[in-house]
């Protein structure tokens, strides 16, 4: 195409063509003239080895790293460490649907508790309020907004990250940046979840979040206790969820959504041992597991109480089965 | 026709600088809300014990009358006397069912057992049989503090620390906000099915003023 003598004309198409070109190139990399080097990731974060991998000192490095982007990022002195799992632990939730009234109390407490973003919006918890009669969960309103609760023609089931035996999650990921703890809770380590949200996909109980954006809390609602493996704070593009509010419960506390449940319907514990509140309620309720035909074997637990409703409209019929739902004809 | 290509790139160029961020997150902060009610509580505060109660503007225990004064028979109805109490605790409407006739700062039990304030399970559990025996394995009722022994005690909640004895059906309580509706339907979202043009189409009719059209 390019003629032998260049003409004046050809020169300047050429010309005008060429300057066109690398100034819409020019203006495609505008964005990077707003990236501010303060936020990259350092070497040191991107050097860091897998969780499984690190010596301790290299964990205490990484512990150091963390403790210094949290004073840099909200100018406070966090207290970050590495809690390992305990022997002859396994932890397992129980939640009690006769009593649950569907306040949320326990979606916020975990919001406060695990520095989860404030905006956008992420919540381990979601309370499903379903109509009475039913344990469909297609019939499930999480946006449900009453004046007070619990309704008298629902209940209310929250549901969270079950912590399963046999977790889809942790076998879809394809960094290994999810895996099963000895005491039975599925971690993430946050440096090294490529944000691929496989994990998310497989998940049954939509129980993990996906940081969509930076995570922004302010600084004054950030809890400083944290732990590596649990809420610390997590960088646009990772996944999170709930971990059974690890850094409190390795250290015999109960989790932060039992501790806000004001009716007493979520109980926790170690089902090895047999004294236990949650062997108790496995031995002598009526337990079910949520999706139990998918195989996951959770360690989360709904159970009931011999009557439901003990209040008014206790003899209300149960409501009428949707069309849907009903038997097709043969 | 050649000579478009420059006219497209500087177009380009024109668009990479001056185009909106994409549609980006129907992202709504968590309303307000008083987060005071996030500290673990339950609804309700048992008086303290002894109960003290405010007689014509004096702290009076609970004998103070009670040993001066004899109470009917038959409860008088409407209470003449302790008229905060809203009495709905089904067919045990009878106040000498639970308070002791002769110390009314103990409860009575069956076989005239007299009984502390602080000991209303042993007193609940006359009735409520299935409920006590769950109380006492920390099925029922809330559990604060550790759930490990060896790192410290659990504290098993009294049934007055959360019921009313009066009127123990559980308060309705005020939801907390619930989360918001990213994957529903809102007004604050755009259409799936919308573009960048259209979300910048969208949003340059919406930057625009309604008068400005006028005239």
């Amino acid at each position: 195409m390019v003629e032998p003598d260049p003409s004046r004309r050809s020169f300047l198409r050429q010309g005008v063509t060429a300057v066109a070109g690398l100034t819409a190139f020019a203006a495609a990399l505008q964005p990077l003239t707003q990236l501010d080097l303060d936020d990259l990731p350092t070497l040191e974060a991107h050097l860091q080895k897998h969780y499984k991998e690190m010596s301790p000192a290299e964990m205490e490095a990484a512990l150091e790293r963390i403790r210094a982007e949290v004073a840099k990022r909200y100018g406070l002195e966090a207290h970050v460490r590495d809690i390992k799992p305990l022997d002859g632990v396994e932890f397992v939730y129980a939640l009690n649907l006769s009593r649950c009234v569907g306040c949320r109390l326990c979606v916020h407490a975990c919001v406060a508790e695990n520095n989860q973003s404030r905006d956008p919006e992420i919540q381990y918890i979601r309370v499903l309020e379903m109509p009475r009669g039913t344990l469909d969960i297609e019939q499930g309103n999480h946006l449900y907004d009453h004046p007070t609760v619990p309704d008298a023609a629902h209940f209310y089931m929250p549901v969270q990250c079950h912590q399963c035996s046999n977790p889809p999650c942790v076998k879809v990921c394809p960094v290994e940046a999810t895996w099963q703890e000895p005491d039975g809770l599925t971690v993430i380590d946050y440096d090294w979840c490529i944000g691929c949200r496989y994990c998310e996909a497989a998940c049954p109980y939509f129980a993990r979040r996906f940081n969509y954006a930076d995570p922004h809390i302010q600084p004054e609602d950030v809890n400083p206790e944290m732990a590596y493996l649990s809420n610390r704070p997590r960088s646009q593009g990772v996944m999170e969820k709930c971990t059974f509010c690890l850094h409190r419960t390795r250290q015999g506390r109960m989790p932060a959504c039992l501790e806000a449940c004001p009716v007493g319907a979520r109980k926790f514990g170690n089902i090895l041992d047999p004294e236990s509140e949650v062997a108790w309620i496995l031995r002598t309720k009526r337990v079910f597991v949520l999706k139990e035909d998918v195989g996951t074997l959770p360690r989360f637990f709904y159970y009931f109480d011999e009557r439901y409703p003990r209040e008014a409209g206790d003899d209300l019929p149960p409501p009428p089965v949707d069309a849907p739902h009903a038997e097709p004809p043969r | 026709m050649r000579a478009a290509i420059p006219v497209v790139l500087l177009l380009l160029a024109a668009w990479f600088l001056h185009a909106p961020e994409g549609p980006g997150l129907p992202s709504q902060p968590t309303p307000a809300f008083d987060h005071a009610r996030l500290v673990p509580s339950t609804p309700r505060t048992p008086m303290a014990d002894p109960r003290i109660m405010e007689v014509a503007g004096l702290d009076m225990r609970c004998n103070d009358c009670h040993d001066i004064f004899p109470s009917a028979e038959q409860p008088v109805a409407p209470l003449r006397q302790h008229t905060d109490i809203v009495l709905d605790h089904g067919m045990n409407d009878r106040c000498l069912n639970c308070h002791a006739r002769a110390d009314r700062e103990r409860y009575e039990l069956r076989g005239d057992v007299l009984i502390g304030l602080d000991e209303s399970p042993r007193l609940c559990a006359s009735c409520h049989g299935p409920t006590f025996r769950d109380w006492e394995r920390g099925i029922h009722g809330r559990t604060d503090g550790y759930w490990s022994a060896a790192h410290g005690q659990p504290r098993r909640l009294t049934c007055i620390e959360c019921h009313d004895p009066h009127s123990p059906a559980y308060p309705g309580l005020q939801p907390l906000p619930g989360p918001h509706a990213w994957r529903a339907p809102s007004e604050a979202a755009p259409a799936a099915d919308a573009g960048p043009l259209d979300f910048w189409l969208q949003r340059t009719q919406a930057a625009v003023p309604p008068e400005a059209h006028d005239g």
